[in-house]
This record gives structure tokens, C-alpha cells and sequence, in this order.
């Protein structure tokens, strides 16, 4: 009997070792997925410090304090100028390279300046062609402590809302992003008008004038000849 | 005043009806619409004056040069046709003079169209200096150019002795002279064969002009010379072929 109880018990004991083993290796799964969660985690954050370390460390970090070290100044930047289509407006903005951020080695910095209008209303930049004539001002050397004065003159073509701003490309690091002076916002009001120049008078005085003249020399020729009596 | 007979009748038919005068009327009022287009549309109104002057400019030479060609194409042809050359023949003229009365007349017409072009060449000068040169550079222009048309087209009117050919004929020379100033894109008037082409034609020479004075404002007369020099000789070219042709008109070649 003995021998059939070890024999009955047996088989309940390699059960519980096998449930018993089964929960363990369950556990070091979870475990291993933890781990390996937790790696990936570490990994992805350690790969973004690494880019922006990276990113820190290369020219662009040279941007970044080209960046502050230039600046643009737009006349009236917090005030809206009202006009009428038609009507030139000059904008005056000043480049101003600051002092105390001179960079090393050669401390000259040259670019284009250029202006930027976007119509607000129907949310497009508007091209410059018929508002400026001069799109763009390219400025060979600015030097540390220098500001240079620019200035635009700008022609109101279609009524609406604007802002205007003015963009310096920096020449040296072409990976640069442009420096950005502050908005001016402008108002353009609609111009009705059906007689510019004295045109009218002319545009309908002419034909009714030669009308007259030839409507009398027919007249006096009919009479001339018996036409009219 | 016998020697004036013919222009006379030539000028009475184009002035004193109101069929022959129309076509004053209804240049007097393309001017007006084009004049009107140019201050108050809202795309042409952004040119400058300057700008606005020279296509004006363009408008007075280019209808300028239609009408003296039309005119001038049919005024042998159609006396050959309604069978009236004969009795001008026995008029006591010099065949030439005939020819010369009758170019005459389509100068005339010209200086018709020049004098009502003038009020708005003044309006559009509004404001700007550009308007006594816009007067005198478009005057002489369109005069020299108008006369060296009339002649060849006379020439063509007599050696075609057919209204409907001569005026067809006329009116593709004017299109070939215009063709590179008004219908050649900046792009093909810059290659070789643009600037050739321009090189050539007195008409393309006449537009560089004014575009110069009005545009460029390069009024004084020896700036602008080097357009002045070709369109003389276009003048002169055309006087040749015209003397040559209508020194003697013969009854027996029709």
C-alpha cells in the first residue's frame, strides 16, 4: 500500500513543482519584458539627449547666438497704419549687430535683408512684384557694435489686412534660420475713384467734341447742297 | 490750286460725311476706353505714368499705321477697279503727283488721329514731365512711319491693282513689323534672333524709343539717334520703291 501511496504521491508532488516552475518562469518573463521596456525607455530618451547634445554642439548651437547677436528694429511695431490703396508707405527698420555677442575670428557678418507681407484675411503671403521694388537689400559686412538703417518703399496695391515684417539671411552658415524683426500691422482701405487724372471729362469730351464738329460741317454742307433747307 | 484737286476730293471724302468720318469718332473713342483702362483699372492702374504714356504711345502708333496702310493700299486699286484711273490720268498731274496727292491724304489722316490723341497724352502725363516729349516723340514717329507705309503701300496698291490683295498684302507687312515688339515674349526678343529681328525692323526701333524716353526718361533727341537713323532709312527705302513705281502709271498693264 505504501509503495502505491509513494506511487499516488509521487506524481502530486512533480505536479506542484511543474505549477511551481511554470509561475517562475512566468514571473521572469514579466520580469524580462519590464527590463526590457525599461532599456528602451532609457535608450530612446538617452538617443534624444545624444541629438540634442548633438544639435547643441554643431554649427547651429554658432545660429542660436547669431541669432541674439543680430537683431532687426521695425519702426512703430505696435501701432496700425491705416491707408488707402494706391499709396506708398515707407518702412524703415534698422539691422543692429550687438556688441557684446562678437564672435570670434572674423567678426563681420554679411546678408540679405527683405521684406515679408502677409495678407492676414485670406492667409497667403502676397508677392511682391507690383509692391516693392526692391525686394530684397543685400548687405556685404555688418561689424560688431554696427547698425545699418534700411528702408522700403512700399506700394498699397490691394485693400485688406498686412503685416509686414523684415528677414535677415545671414551669408556665412547657410543652415541658419532668418532673424525676424517684430510686425507692423496695416489696415489698406478701399479707393473708389471714377475720375482720376480729369480723365472723364477728356474720355468723354473728345468723341462728343469731334461728334459736334463733323455733325456741323455735315450740316452746313447739306444745306450747302440742298439737304437741309 | 489744280495740282491739290486730288487730295482735296481724297480729304473731302474722309471729312465732310458722317460715313467717311467715322473712323475718327471711333478712334477718339478707343482712345478714350484704352486712356480710361489705364487710370482706373485695377491691374493696369499700378504702372507708372511713364509706363502708361508708352502703351498709350503704342495704341496711337499701331491704329496710326493700320489706318494709313488700309487707306493708302486701296487708293490706286480702287480707281483702277471702279474704272475712274483713266480719267485721273487725263487730269494735267504728273503720274507721280497723282501718287504723291494721294499719299498725301493718308498723312492727313494720320495727323487727324495724331491731333486727337494729344488731350490724353496730356492726361496721362498728369503730374510727370513726360508730356511734351510723349507729344513730339510720338509725332515723329508715327509721321515718318506713317509716310514710309503710305508709299509702300500705294507702290502695292498700283503693282497689285486689286483693293482686296493690296489691303491683305498692307496689312501683314504692318503685322510683321509689329510682331516682335508687340507679340514676341522678353525672353524671345533677348536671343540672338530677337535682337536681330529688332536690329531690323524701324517699327520695333520706334517703340525702343519711346520706351526709352517715357519709361527710361532719356528724353534728349541724340540719346535717341540710334533709333531715329533706322527708321529714316526705312523712310527713305520705301520713297525709293515708291518713285520707282508711280513715276509712270501705264493704262495698258490692266
Amino acid at each position: 500500500m505504501k509503495s502505491t501511496l509513494n506511487e499516488l504521491t509521487l506524481p502530486k508532488k512533480s505536479k506542484c513543482n511543474l505549477a511551481g516552475k511554470r509561475i517562475k518562469l512566468n514571473l521572469i518573463c514579466v520580469y524580462l519584458i519590464i527590463l526590457a521596456i525599461g532599456l528602451s525607455i532609457l535608450l530612446f530618451h538617452w538617443s534624444l539627449i545624444n541629438t540634442a547634445f548633438s544639435q547643441l554642439s554643431s554649427s547651429d548651437l554658432g545660429s542660436y547666438s547669431n541669432k541674439n547677436a543680430v537683431k532687426i528694429n521695425i519702426s512703430n511695431p505696435f501701432q496700425v497704419v491705416h491707408e488707402m490703396v494706391g499709396k506708398y508707405i515707407i518702412i524703415n527698420a534698422s539691422l543692429n549687430y550687438l556688441k557684446s555677442y562678437k564672435i570670434p575670428g572674423n567678426s563681420t557678418i554679411g546678408g540679405i535683408a527683405y521684406i515679408s507681407i502677409v495678407d492676414v484675411k485670406d492667409r497667403v503671403p502676397v508677392d511682391l512684384e507690383d509692391w516693392s521694388v526692391e525686394k530684397g537689400l543685400y548687405i556685404p559686412s555688418i561689424s560688431p557694435g554696427q547698425s545699418l538703417p534700411l528702408e522700403w518703399n512700399v506700394r498699397l496695391v490691394k485693400a485688406g489686412s498686412y503685416t509686414i515684417s523684415v528677414l535677415f539671411n545671414e551669408n556665412r552658415n547657410p543652415f541658419t534660420s532668418p532673424i525676424v524683426s517684430s510686425r507692423i500691422n496695416l489696415e489698406v482701405s478701399p479707393k473708389l475713384n471714377l475720375n482720376p487724372s480729369n480723365v472723364l471729362p477728356v474720355a468723354f469730351g473728345v468723341p462728343a467734341f469731334l461728334i459736334g464738329v463733323l455733325g456741323t460741317l455735315n450740316y452746313f454742307r447739306g444745306r450747302k447742297t440742298g439737304i437741309y433747307r | 490750286m489744280i495740282y491739290l484737286i486730288i487730295y482735296r476730293l481724297e480729304i473731302s471724302g474722309s471729312f465732310y460725311s458722317w460715313r467717311g468720318a467715322i473712323w475718327i469718332i471711333t478712334a477718339a473713342s478707343i482712345f478714350s476706353l484704352v486712356a480710361y483702362l489705364l487710370l482706373t483699372d485695377k491691374e493696369l492702374s499700378l504702372l507708372d505714368q511713364g509706363e502708361m504714356l508708352f502703351t498709350f504711345s503704342e495704341v496711337i502708333i499701331v491704329l496710326g499705321l493700320l489706318m494709313s496702310g488700309i487707306n493708302s493700299s486701296s487708293s490706286i486699286s480702287t480707281e483702277i477697279e471702279g474704272g475712274t484711273f483713266e480719267c485721273l490720268l487725263l487730269t494735267p498731274i504728273k503720274h507721280i503727283q497723282i501718287a504723291i496727292q494721294k499719299m498725301l491724304s493718308t498723312v492727313t489722316i494720320w495727323i487727324m488721329l495724331y491731333l486727337v490723341s494729344i488731350p490724353y497724352l496730356i492726361v496721362l502725363a498728369n503730374g510727370t514731365n513726360l508730356a511734351i516729349p510723349a507729344i513730339l516723340y510720338v509725332g515723329l514717329y508715327g509721321t515718318v512711319l506713317s509716310i514710309a507705309i503710305s508709299m509702300i503701300s500705294i507702290a502695292l496698291s498700283w503693282i497689285l491693282k486689286n483693293s482686296k490683295n493690296s489691303i491683305m498684302v498692307t496689312i501683314m507687312i504692318i503685322v510683321l513689323l509689329c510682331a516682335p515688339s508687340l507679340f514676341f515674349g522678353t525672353s524671345l526678343r533677348r536671343t540672338d534672333f530677337g535682337i536681330m529681328l529688332e536690329n531690323i525692323n524701324p517699327f520695333s526701333h520706334a517703340i525702343n524709343s519711346l520706351d526709352s524716353v517715357l519709361v527710361d526718361n532719356e528724353q534728349a533727341f541724340y540719346e535717341q539717334l540710334p533709333h531715329v537713323w533706322p527708321i529714316l532709312v526705312f523712310a527713305i527705302v520705301c520713297s525709293i520703291i515708291f518713285v520707282t513705281t508711280t513715276k509712270k502709271f501705264e493704262v495698258s498693264k490692266y
